[in-house]
């Protein structure tokens, strides 16, 4: 059963239950492809495969988790998968690092340590996590991430993000929907951020933000200890009522908070 | 307030879910010791944003979080403005009649709370209402841009 290869004309959804792995993802056409290598003893893992009437081809990936031997002394799988550009993917882990090149429909991840890479995700992204980065390249529905101790960058977000993360950097390139960022002591940039709401609270962290172009925004943006700053001319009533609006609202204790043109930051 | 026994309690329960097993509590016990500064800052974000709800909601002044070590303390900064132009536009006019639907929840909710500021549900909106117009930036006649904050309108 390993390495597999299936065909796979309509949607994939791909469950991967793992303690410690490797997993990397690239984009297949028609076919879900799977390698998993450094399994200790054959059975450690278990493959299922089915394929419902409406043509669904569903793969899972479980491995035996033993009492005492999850942590530390487990030796890690490499688990190479290539799947078709609409699948959903599902990774619950402890220690997972996911990289994933081309397209995919829509991922969720938990794991407690390790990175999350992402290329280009056409519908919704969550990731849970203690510590470990997450970078996402585009995401085409909604970008919900929480961590405790990690970075989370994104370049384009579609349909809102939500963001939380104890010690670590939000870098978001572009944004638009309805969004809330959440940080204890990292920085928070939005070098771009479009029509809908954006609430960004952040306790020690400097925040800047671009107003895309076009884009009328209402602004409440204060520091407790910081200084504010808008390079944009800020006004008592909308300049251009009809243009596509922007709320947003920057509360931070101890940093500074900027408001600036996107085009000047803006990648 | 010290931290550290928040901190401690919750690293303790960590240790708790590690059972009889050895090897996962001498794990639990590395991971308590790696996550206790995460965890510190865990507790000074839910007392930072409990700072900033309460200064949004307070009439006048504003709850500061301070740092002192590991020892945070929550201090309350009377600030001078002055109050908001909150009766100008409605002394002298007629009371208006206004039908609003909402979930079932937030009415008993709006109800609760009016019944502990001991006012009417009425009086308890009319106010809340009053609050939001006073502190929007979309109703903000001149536009504010202190160094501490900045309300009011940009186009992109």
């Amino acid at each position: 059963m390993n390495p597999l290869s299936i065909p796979a004309n309509g949607q994939v959804r791909v469950e991967i239950n793992v303690a410690v792995a490797d997993i990397r993802v690239s984009e297949s056409r028609d076919t879900v492809a799977l390698h998993i290598t450094g399994e200790r003893d054959p059975g450690d893992v278990i493959v299922d495969t089915s394929t419902d009437a409406d043509g669904t081809v569903r793969l899972t990936v479980t491995e035996k988790r033993r009492r005492g031997v999850v942590w530390g002394r487990r030796r890690g799988l490499t688990i190479e998968l290539a799947t078709p550009p609409s699948t959903s993917l599902t990774v619950d882990g402890v220690a997972t690092d996911l990289r994933s090149t081309g397209t995919l429909g829509s991922v969720h991840c938990s794991t407690a340590a390790g990175d999350t890479r992402l290329d280009h995700v056409t519908g919704d992204v969550h990731v849970k996590g203690a510590t470990g980065d997450v970078r996402v390249a585009v995401v085409g529905g909604e970008l919900n991430v929480h961590l405790v101790s990690g970075d989370v960058t994104a370049g384009d977000v579609a349909a809102g993000a939500q963001l939380r993360t104890a010690s670590g950097k939000v870098t978001v390139g572009s944004i638009r929907g309805i969004s809330a960022v959440n940080s204890v002591s990292g920085d928070v940039r939005v070098a771009s951020a479009g029509a809908g709401s954006l609430a960004v609270q952040v306790l020690s962290g400097d925040v800047s933000v671009g107003i895309a172009p076009g884009v009328g925004s209402g602004l409440d943006v204060s520091t407790l200890s910081g200084r504010t700053t808008s390079d944009l001319p800020v006004t008592g009533s909308p300049t251009h009522p009809d243009s596509p609006r922007l709320d947003l609202t920057v509360s931070t204790v101890s940093g500074d908070v900027r408001i600036h043109p996107a085009a000047k930051e803006a990648a | 307030m010290d931290l550290t026994p928040h901190v401690t309690a919750l690293q303790m329960t960590l240790e708790d879910i590690a059972g009889e097993d050895e090897a996962a509590i001498a794990l639990a016990h590395r991971m308590a010791a790696a996550l206790a500064p995460a965890m510190q800052l865990q507790v000074l974000d839910l007392l930072g944003e409990v700072a900033l709800e309460v200064s949004a909601q307070l009439p006048d002044g504003r709850l500061d979080l301070q740092l002192a070590g590991r020892d945070a303390v929550l201090i309350y900064r009377a600030e001078q403005e002055a109050p908001a132009p909150r009766t100008s536009d409605d002394e002298g006019s007629e009371t208006a009649r206004l039908t609003v639907r909402m979930p079932e929840s937030l009415k008993a909710a709006i109800e609760s709370a009016a019944a502990a500021d001991d006012v009417s549900t009425n009086a308890w909106l009319v106010g809340a209402a009053r609050a939001r117009l006073t502190t929007s930036p979309r109703r903000s006649p001149n536009p504010s841009t202190s160094t501490r904050r900045i309300t009011g309108y940009v186009q992109g």
